[in-house]
């Protein structure tokens, strides 16, 4: 599959910081009493518990999501930046794509462990887990943007 | 792109509703706390029901099930917020639960302050008003879109089977 680094990749990435933007915002928002703070929290509201105790703190606040949900944003943000650097790891993941299971096991582990987590076990497991899937994503995109160019067995850049 | 591969609407509205649905039914609703696990799961739902009745193909078909699994989000976000309306009405309307009973229970069960706050808004609910339920909805259409998308690009990359052979499948017999 051609994945090239198009208009689409750009804006994919754009709002993969605006996201994880967002996570940040909230806090400063809040600390500085801007009245729009809560609104920043309430878009996460859905997605993340936002446990305090379970969240990273900036500002004197705590994030708009939790160390999991933070880590997961930051994995798929990292993903989509380096995985144009990773030809090797690019190929195996659009070749055996099933591969991508692998990625949420220790996430999965991680979550069983209730007790025992800690938060960096927590933000560490979500970053890996959402690694692979800005991959997916992008694939889509450029099907979507050119979906009748011709394919070739590996990604190029 | 023929019609039966065309034909995304409805498992997007199938995997849609039962995503809406159980994440405005509590208990389950709770599993949305899991960066939004119900709405990944009906994209993921999503691409299964579609996958069954789409010829094989060479490549995954991420950019359409990229679309399936915004469709999906759509009709989920729907679902959920008219879904929501009467469970509030039913948890904060109708009185049913001792505000100050739960309050007691929730002390004595030695949980963090901020936890007890967390329930007891929950139980209680918000405020039901024309406008609370359209600004959910305009959030849940963000947010069920892109969980939604997101589950049916890992679906398509776990359930996707390759076309056998690479040869493309026989016409349809002419006359």
């Amino acid at each position: 599959m051609r994945l090239e680094r198009n208009l689409p990749y750009w804006l994919l990435v754009g709002a993969s910081f605006a996201w994880v933007g967002l996570v940040f915002l909230a806090p400063w928002a809040r600390s500085r009493g801007w009245p729009g703070a809560e609104l920043l929290y309430a878009v996460f509201d859905p997605v993340c518990h936002q446990m305090p105790w379970r969240s990273f703190a900036a500002f004197g606040q705590p994030l708009g999501a939790c160390h999991r949900c933070t880590g997961l944003y930051t994995g798929f943000t990292l993903g989509l930046l380096a995985l144009p650097y990773l030809p090797k790891l690019r190929g195996f993941l659009l070749e055996r794509s099933r591969m991508i299971l692998l990625f949420f096991v220790p996430l999965a582990v991680d979550a069983m462990l209730l007790g025992i987590n800690t938060y960096l076990s927590r933000f560490l497991t979500g970053l890996v887990a959402a690694f692979p899937v800005g991959l997916f994503v992008w694939a889509a995109a450029s099907q979507l943007y050119r979906p009748n160019l011709p394919t070739v067995s590996e990604g190029t850049t | 792109m023929n019609g039966a591969e065309s034909n995304k609407l409805k498992p997007a509205l199938i995997a849609g509703l039962a995503a809406g649905a159980a994440s405005s039914i509590p208990p389950l609703s709770c599993l949305n706390v899991c960066c939004c696990a119900l709405v990944i799961g009906g994209g993921f739902l999503a691409v299964f029901l579609w996958l069954k009745d789409t010829p094989r193909r060479p490549e995954p078909p991420y950019g359409d099930a990229a679309i399936l699994g915004l469709l999906t989000g759509v009709f989920g976000a729907f679902a959920a917020t008219v879904i929501s309306v009467p469970i509030n009405l039913l948890f904060s309307g109708m009185g049913w639960m001792d505000m100050s009973q739960l309050h007691e229970a929730l002390e004595g069960a030695n949980l963090p302050p901020e936890a007890v706050n967390m329930i007891e808004g929950f139980i209680s609910g918000g405020g039901l008003t024309i406008g609370a339920i359209l600004i959910g909805l305009v959030f849940n259409l963000v947010i069920y879109a892109i969980f939604a998308l997101i589950g049916a690009l890992i679906g398509v990359a776990v359930l996707h089977k390759k076309q056998l052979g690479g040869a493309a499948p026989p016409p349809p017999p002419v006359g």
